[in-house]
C-alpha cells in the first residue's frame, strides 16, 4: 500500500489537496447543494419551494467528507513509519514578500491527529444525520470549511499559515454554535469566540515578534527553530503561545467556555470542539520553539500543578453534573490534565501517551457525544434524571455507551488505558508526586462515568415515553461500531500508532531535555537500584539530536 | 460489549505469531502443549464472544413487529421484549452448550498442562511466551506475554475446574432468566479475565485481568439492573476496587522507574539491589491493590453488597476466584513482599483483624448470603495472615480449599434460595424474603442433598478434621506460631511493637476467629435446615430439592471439600505424602518464604498441642452453636429489637453509613457547591464580564452583543479575516 501510494507520487500533492478539497467542496455545496426540509418523521421530504434543484446538500457534504477521509487514510499509508522528520512535505509559494509559504508536512505527532480528524468528520455527520434540519447548504459549507481549518492546523509548518487555519476553525464553529445551537447558544458562542480570539491575538503578536527576530525572512517552523533565543524572550513568547493554547484546550482555569459551548452546540459541533487542537499546537510549536522556557522550573511547576488540578477538578465537577454532555465536557477537562501532564513531564512515554490521549479522546468522547445526541433526538434532552432503565429498551445503545465510558475511565483493553498508563508511567519517572496525585483521577473518573451509565441505563424504566426509544440502527450503529473497534484496537494493539509517534516524540524529548535519551533518563531517575536489565535492553533508542 | 472486547482480543491472541523464543536458555516446556497457553484464556473469551453475540443479535436485527404500531408506548416495549425473548429462547440450548462447554475444554487443557509440567520434572523457572507487543515506547517494552509456572497452573486448575462446576450449576439456576445468554457471556468473560490475571507474565498484563475481572464482577453484580440497589452495589464494587487499583498502578510506575522492566522475571531480578525503602513502598502500594480486590480492611465494604448478583456469581467470583486475586498477587510478588518484612507483618495484622472483624458481623446476619459474604471476608483475612507471614504456600493452600467449600456453601445457598423463590412463587407470596434465615428452618426434609453437602462444607470451614479446611487453616496458624520466635519476621517491628508480640497477637486473633467461624456457620445451618419450618404452610408445599444439574456440582465440590486437605498434609500426619503443595510451589515461593520465615521451628509436642487446640476450638464452636440456636426462633415481627453493641454488630458496625456521611456526601457537596457552583460558575461570569469589557473597549456596540444578533457579529469577524487575507495576498 505504502509503495503503491509513493509510486503514484502522492507525497507531492496529498496535503495541499487535503487542505483545499474541503474548501472546494464548501463552494460546491453552497452553489449547487439543495436544501431539504426534514420532517418530524425520519424521512426527508424534498420540497421544491426550498430552492434550486441539484443534489441534497447533506449528501453532497458527506460525499466531500468521504473523499477527504479517503485522502486522510492515504496519508496514513503513504507515511513511512520508520523515518523521522517531516513527510509528505510540500512547499508552495504563497506570499513571497513576507516569506510566508504554503508549507505543509506531517510527522508522527500530527499524522494521527490529521487522520483522526478526516475520518471522524464523515462519521459524525452520519451519526447526526437528522439533527440539523435547517439551512443545510450553509451548514454543510461551514462544516467543510471547519474541516479545512483543522487539516491546516494539523499540517501547517508555516506559522502564518497555521495562524490562518487556526482562525479558519474559529469562524465556522462560531456560526455552527450560533445558528444551530440550543437556547443558550448566543452567550456560549460569544464566550467561545471572545476567549479564543483573545488568546489567538496574543499568539499572532508572538508570531510577529518571532518573525522579526528571525530576520523577517520566513514563517517556517524549521527556520524559527534555529533562532537562538535568550531565556527572557523565550519566557514572554512561550507565555503568549501557551495562553492561546491553554484557552483553546480549556485548561483550568480557562475551561469554563467548554462545557457551555459543547452543551449549546449541535452535537457535531461538540465533537469537533473535542478535538485537541490546543495541546497539539503546544507540542508542535510552543514546546520545541521555546524549550528553555518550557523546562524552566517555575513554568513547569505551574503547568504541572494546573494539570493535576484539572484532572481532579474536572472529574469532581463531572461527578455532580445533571446532563450527560456536561459530564462529558468536564471529563474532557480532566483528560486535558493528563495530556498537559504528559507534555510537560517530557519523557518519551509521557509524550507518546499525551498524543495517544489526544487521539483517544477524539474517538471516545466523540462516541459519547454522538450517543448523547441519540438521547436528544429522542427526547430533546440528555438530563440523566429524565432517563433510567434504558438498557432494557435499547441494548445496543447501552453496550456502546458502557464501552465508551469504560474507555473514558481507562479500562485496560481499551484505548483509554494505554494513553493514561503511558502518561502516568512517564511522568512518574521525573515527577512522582504529580504522577501519584494524577493517578487518583482513575478513582474519580470511575465515579462520574458509572454514575452516568447507571442513571441512564439501569434501575427502572420510569418514564413511559422512553419505552419507545429506538435503538441504534443503520448509520448510527455502523458509526458506533467503527468507533468501538477503534477503541479496542488501540487498546490492544497501539503499536501501529506508537511506532509512528516514536521518532517525533523522541526528537521532541531530546530537544527539550538537551540530548538526554530515554535510556539515560531512566538511569538517572533510578540511581537507587541496579539497572542490569535496563542497560542491556536492546531497544534503547540512542538517536542523536536532530535539529529539523 | 463483551462480544466486542472479545472480538478485538481474539485475533490478537490467535496470531500465535510463532515468534522465535526470546529466552536464551532452553526450557523444559519448550515445544510442548504449553506453547498453546494462549488458548486457555482464549477459550472462555470465545464463549463470551459467542454468547454476547447471541444476546445482542436479536437487537441488531430486530423483529419487525412493532415498527409501525406507535400506539401505547409501554405496550410497544412489552411487545418488543416479548418478540426478543421468543427469539432468544430458540438459542438458549446453544448458550447452555457454549457456556459450560468452553469451560470444560479450558479445564481439560489446564489438566493437560498440569500433567505435562509434572512430567517435565522440577521446573526452576517459569515458561514465558510473548505473543505480541503491546506498548513499546523507548525503554518500555510491554508485551502480551503469558507465563506458566507451578503457581499459575494451580490457579488455572481452580479457576477452570470450580468455574466449570459453577457454569453447570448456573444452567439450572438461571434457566428461567430472561438474560440467559447475557449471563453466560459475562460469566465466560470473567473466567477469561481471571485466567489472564493468573497467567500474565508481567504486571501490566496481570492488571488487564485484574480490571477485567472487576468489570465482569460489576456487570454481574448489577445483572438484575432493574433494581436500583443491585446496580448501586455493582458500582460500589467497581469504585472501591479502583481505589485499590490506584495503588497497583503507582506500584507499577515505581517498579518501572526503579528497574526499567515490568515483567515478573525481569523486574524481580533487577530489583536485587534496590533500597529497603523502595521495597517497602512497592509492597505497600501493591497491598493497597490487594486489599481492594480481596476485600480487606478498610476496603472490604463492597463485598457484602456484591451479594446482589446471582448466587452462582457470588460462588465463583466473590468467594472462589476473583476475591483471592489479592492473595495470588502477594504470592506472585513474593520477592517484593519478602524483602519488606515490616509490610509483611502489617499485611499479616490486617488479615487477622479483618478475619475477626468480619466474623463478628457474620454472627448476627439474617440474610443467608450476607453470612457467607462476611465469612468470605473473614477467610480471605486468614489467607493474608498466611502470605503476610511469608507462608505463601499455606496461603495458596487455603485459597484452594476455600474455593471448594465456600463455592459449595454459596451453591448450597443458591439451591436454598432457588427453592424458596419457587415456593413463594408457588404460594404467590412475592413480598417474602427468600434469603432470610428467619423464613427457613427445617429445610433438611425438603432439600436433603443440599443439606448434606452444605454440612460437609460447614465442617470443612469450621476446621473439623480430616476435612480440607482443617488442614489449610491449621497450616496457617501454625506457620504464624512458628515464626513468632527466631524468624526474620519476628525481628521486624510494627510501630515499635516487636514482631514476635504482633505474631502472637495474630495467632490469638486467628484462634478466636476460628471459634467464631464454627459458631456462625453452625448457626446458619441450624437456622436453615433444622427445627420447625418457618416458610409458611402454603409456600412450604412448593419447596423442592435442586434439579440434578445443580445438585451434581454440589456433590463434586463436597467430595473436594472432604479430600482437599490431602493436597498438603502436615509432616505430623502421615496419612499420605506430606507437604505436596508446598513442594510443588517451592520453585515459585520457596526462597521468599524462607527469607521471612528463616529456619524457625517448634518441637513436635508443641505442634501437636496446637493442632489439638485447633480441633478443640472447632468442636467447642459447633457445640456452642448447638446449645444456643437449637431453640425455636421467635417470630420475626415480634422478636426483641437488638440494642447497644448487638445492634451495632447487626448493622455491620454501621461502616457504610459512616462512610457515606464522612466521605461520600461531603465530597459530593464539595464538588457541587464549592468547585462547580462556587468557583466554576463565578469564574465563568468573570470571563464573560471580562469579554464584554474587552468588546466595549474595542469600540464594539454593546447592544449588538446583548441583542444576540449572532449573524451580524460573526459576519463582521469573517469579513475582517477575509479582508486581512486579501490585503496580505494582493499587497
Amino acid at each position: 500500500m505504502h509503495d503503491l501510494l509513493i509510486g503514484m507520487g502522492v507525497e507531492r500533492w496529498l496535503l495541499p489537496v487535503l487542505l483545499l478539497w474541503p474548501l472546494v467542496g464548501a463552494s460546491l455545496v453552497l452553489l449547487i447543494g439543495r436544501d431539504v426540509r426534514v420532517a418530524e418523521t425520519r424521512d426527508a421530504v424534498p420540497s421544491d419551494s426550498l430552492g434550486r434543484g441539484g443534489p441534497d446538500a447533506r449528501v453532497l457534504t458527506l460525499s466531500v467528507l468521504l473523499v477527504e477521509a479517503m485522502l486522510g487514510l492515504a496519508a496514513w499509508f503513504a507515511y513511512d513509519g520508520a523515518a523521522s522528520g517531516w513527510q509528505l512535505r510540500t512547499d508552495w509559494s504563497w506570499l513571497p514578500d513576507l516569506g510566508a509559504r504554503l508549507s505543509l508536512g506531517v510527522d508522527g505527532i500530527s499524522l494521527p491527529m490529521l487522520v483522526l480528524t478526516t475520518c471522524l468528520m464523515p462519521l459524525a455527520l452520519v451519526a447526526t444525520w437528522n439533527q440539523v434540519t435547517t439551512r443545510l447548504p450553509t451548514f454543510g459549507a461551514l462544516l467543510l470549511a471547519l474541516t479545512s481549518g483543522l487539516v491546516g492546523v494539523f499540517s501547517a509548518l508555516d506559522l502564518l499559515l497555521f495562524y490562518l487555519a487556526w482562525e479558519l476553525m474559529l469562524i465556522p464553529m462560531y456560526f455552527i454554535i450560533g445558528i444551530w445551537g440550543t437556547a443558550g447558544r448566543t452567550r456560549a458562542a460569544i464566550k467561545y469566540v471572545m476567549l479564543t480570539m483573545f488568546g489567538s491575538l496574543l499568539m499572532l503578536a508572538a508570531i510577529a515578534v518571532l518573525y522579526v527576530m528571525g530576520g523577517s525572512e520566513s514563517f517556517h517552523l524549521d527556520h524559527l527553530l534555529r533562532i537562538p533565543l535568550a531565556l527572557d524572550a523565550q519566557l514572554w513568547l512561550f507565555g503568549a503561545f501557551f495562553l492561546a493554547f491553554a484557552i483553546k484546550s480549556a485548561l483550568v482555569p480557562f475551561h469554563t467556555w467548554l462545557p457551555d459551548a459543547q452543551f449549546e452546540a449541535p452535537v457535531i459541533g461538540a465533537v469537533v470542539l473535542g478535538l485537541k487542537v490546543g495541546t497539539y499546537a503546544l507540542l508542535r510549536f510552543a514546546l520545541p520553539l521555546f524549550p528553555a522556557a518550557a523546562m524552566q522550573e517555575t513554568v513547569r511547576s505551574v503547568v504541572l500543578v494546573l494539570s493535576v488540578v484539572a484532572i481532579v477538578w474536572g472529574a469532581l465537577v463531572a461527578m455532580v453534573q445533571p446532563d450527560l454532555r456536561k459530564i462529558l465536557s468536564y471529563s474532557s477537562i480532566s483528560h486535558l490534565g493528563f495530556i498537559m501532564l504528559g507534555c510537560f513531564a517530557v519523557t518519551q512515554q509521557s509524550v507518546d501517551g499525551a498524543v495517544l490521549i489526544m487521539v483517544n479522546h477524539g474517538i471516545t468522547t466523540s462516541a459519547l457525544f454522538l450517543l448523547a445526541g441519540v438521547l436528544r433526538e429522542h427526547s430533546g434532552t440528555d438530563r440523566l434524571d429524565t432517563f433510567g432503565g434504558l438498557a432494557r429498551v435499547v441494548p445496543l445503545f447501552a453496550v456502546m455507551l458502557t464501552l465508551s465510558m469504560l474507555s473514558t475511565i481507562g479500562l485496560p483493553g481499551t484505548n483509554g488505558f494505554v494513553g493514561e498508563f503511558l502518561v502516568l508511567l512517564g511522568t512518574y519517572r521525573t515527577d512522582p508526586g504529580f504522577a501519584i496525585v494524577a493517578t487518583s483521577g482513575v478513582v474519580f473518573a470511575s465515579v462520574y462515568a458509572l454514575r452516568a451509565v447507571q442513571r441512564l441505563l439501569f434501575a427502572r424504566l420510569d418514564v413511559a415515553a422512553n419505552g419507545g426509544m429506538r435503538d441504534l440502527r443503520g448509520g448510527q450503529l455502523a458509526v458506533m461500531g467503527v468507533l468501538a473497534i477503534a477503541m479496542l484496537w488501540i487498546g490492544v494493539a497501539p503499536q501501529a500508532l506508537l511506532r509512528r509517534m516514536d521518532p517525533a516524540s523522541s526528537a521532541l524529548v531530546e530537544r527539550l531535555r538537551g540530548g538526554v535519551s530515554d535510556q539515560t533518563a531512566i538511569n538517572r531517575s533510578s540511581n537507587r537500584a541496579s539497572n542490569r536489565s535496563a542497560n542491556e535492553s536492546p531497544d534503547a533508542p540512542l538517536v542523536g539530536v536532530t535539529v529539523r | 460489549m463483551s462480544a466486542l472486547l472479545a472480538g478485538a482480543l481474539l485475533p490478537l491472541l490467535a496470531t500465535v505469531a510463532a515468534q522465535p523464543a526470546s529466552i536464551a536458555s532452553a526450557h523444559g516446556l519448550d515445544g510442548s502443549a504449553a506453547e498453546w497457553l494462549w488458548l486457555l484464556p482464549a477459550l472462555p473469551l470465545l464463549g463470551a464472544l459467542l454468547n454476547g453475540g447471541l444476546a445482542l443479535w436479536p437487537h441488531v436485527r430486530p423483529a419487525r413487529v412493532d415498527d409501525h404500531s406507535d400506539g401505547a408506548v409501554g405496550a410497544s416495549l412489552a411487545s418488543r421484549e416479548a418478540a426478543t425473548s421468543t427469539r432468544l429462547a430458540g438459542t438458549r440450548w446453544l448458550t447452555s452448550l457454549i457456556g459450560p462447554g468452553v469451560m470444560l475444554l479450558a479445564f481439560g487443557f489446564a489438566v493437560a498442562l498440569f500433567f505435562i509440567m509434572r512430567g517435565a520434572g522440577t521446573l526452576e523457572s517459569p515458561f514465558v511466551r510473548d505473543y505480541a507487543t503491546w506498548m513499546p515506547v523507548g525503554a518500555l517494552a510491554i508485551t502480551w506475554g503469558l507465563q506458566l509456572d507451578q503457581l499459575s497452573v494451580l490457579m488455572a486448575l481452580v479457576i477452570t475446574g470450580v468455574g466449570f462446576l459453577i457454569h453447570v450449576f448456573s444452567v439450572g439456576y438461571m434457566a428461567s432468566d430472561g438474560g440467559y445468554a447475557r449471563y453466560f457471556a459475562y460469566l465466560n468473560l470473567f473466567v477469561a479475565a481471571m485466567l489472564v490475571l493468573v497467567l500474565g507474565s508481567s504486571y501490566p498484563v496481570l492488571f488487564v485481568g485484574w480490571e477485567g475481572v472487576g468489570l465482569a464482577s460489576y456487570l454481574l453484580i448489577g445483572f438484575w439492573f432493574s433494581e436500583r440497589a443491585n446496580a448501586d452495589a455493582g458500582r460500589k464494587a467497581f469504585i472501591v476496587n479502583r481505589i485499590g487499583d490506584f495503588g497497583f498502578l503507582v506500584a507499577m510506575f515505581l517498579l518501572f522507574s526503579t528497574t526499567g522492566a515490568l515483567d515478573f522475571v525481569g523486574a524481580h531480578a533487577a530489583l536485587g539491589a534496590a533500597s529497603p525503602a523502595v521495597f517497602t513502598a512497592l509492597a505497600l502500594f501493591l497491598f493497597l491493590g490487594c486489599a481492594g480486590k480481596s476485600a480487606q480492611l478498610p476496603l472490604y465494604i463492597w463485598l457484602p453488597d456484591a451479594m446482589a448478583g446471582p448466587t452462582p456469581v457470588s460462588a465463583l467470583i466473590h468467594a472462589a476466584t476473583m476475591v483471592t486475586a489479592g492473595v495470588y498477587l502477594v504470592a506472585r510478588a513474593a520477592p517484593i513482599f519478602s524483602a519488606a518484612p515490616q509490610v509483611s507483618l502489617f499485611i499479616c495484622l490486617i488479615g487477622a483483624t479483618t478475619a475477626l472483624f468480619a466474623a463478628t458481623i457474620a454472627m448476627r446476619q439474617w440474610d443467608i448470603k450476607k453470612v457467607l459474604a462476611y465469612s468470605t471476608v473473614s477467610q480471605l483475612g486468614y489467607m493474608f495472615v498466611a502470605v503476610g507471614a511469608g507462608a505463601y504456600s499455606a496461603g495458596v493452600f487455603h485459597l484452594v480449599t476455600h474455593a471448594f467449600f465456600k463455592a459449595l456453601l454459596f451453591l448450597g445457598a443458591g439451591a436454598v434460595i432457588h427453592a424458596m423463590h419457587a415456593a413463594y412463587h408457588h404460594a404467590h407470596q412475592h413480598d417474602q424474603d427468600a434469603q432470610d434465615l428467619r423464613n427457613m428452618g427445617g429445610l433438611r426434609r425438603h432439600l436433603p442433598i443440599t443439606s448434606v453437602t452444605m454440612w460437609i462444607a460447614t465442617l470443612a470451614i469450621a476446621g473439623v478434621p480430616p476435612l480440607a479446611g482443617f488442614f489449610s487453616k491449621d497450616e496457617i496458624l501454625s506457620a504464624v506460631f512458628v515464626r513468632a520466635q527466631g524468624s526474620p519476621l519476628a525481628g521486624a517491628s510494627l510501630l515499635g511493637v516487636p514482631g514476635s508480640v504482633v505474631l502472637y497477637l495474630i495467632y490469638a486473633l486467628g484462634i478466636v476467629t476460628a471459634l467464631l467461624t464454627a459458631i456462625y456457620m453452625t448457626r446458619l445451618m441450624l437456622l436453615a435446615f433444622t427445627g420447625e419450618n418457618r416458610t409458611g404452610e402454603r409456600a412450604a408445599a412448593g419447596l423442592h430439592e435442586a434439579p440434578w444439574i445443580m445438585a451434581v456440582p454440589m456433590v463434586v465440590l463436597a467430595l473436594l471439600s472432604v479430600v482437599g486437605g490431602w493436597l498438603n498434609l502436615p509432616e505430623l500426619m502421615p496419612l499420605g505424602p506430606t507437604q505436596r503443595l508446598a513442594d510443588w510451589l517451592e520453585p515459585v515461593t520457596g526462597g521468599a518464604s524462607r527469607l521471612l520465615g528463616g529456619s524457625a521451628h517448634v518441637d513436635h509436642s508443641t505442634e501437636l498441642a496446637l493442632i489439638g487446640g485447633a480441633i478443640a476450638v472447632a468442636v467447642l464452636g459447633i457445640g456452642i452453636a448447638f446449645a444456643r440456636y437449637r431453640t425455636p426462633l421467635p417470630d420475626k415481627d415480634h422478636a426483641p429489637v437488638d440494642t447497644g453493641f448487638a445492634a451495632l454488630v447487626t448493622d455491620a458496625y454501621r461502616v457504610d453509613a459512616g462512610l457515606d456521611r464522612t466521605v461520600v456526601q461531603p465530597l459530593g457537596a464539595f464538588s457541587a457547591r464549592v468547585l462547580w457552583q462556587g468557583i466554576d460558575v463565578r469564574l465563568d461570569r468573570a470571563f464573560v464580564a471580562g469579554a464584554r469589557a474587552l468588546a466595549r473597549a474595542a469600540g464594539q456596540a454593546h447592544d449588538a452583543l446583548g441583542a444576540g444578533d449572532v449573524g451580524r457579529y460573526a459576519w463582521v469577524i469573517a469579513l475582517g479575516v477575509v479582508a486581512l487575507l486579501a490585503a496580505f495576498t494582493l499587497r
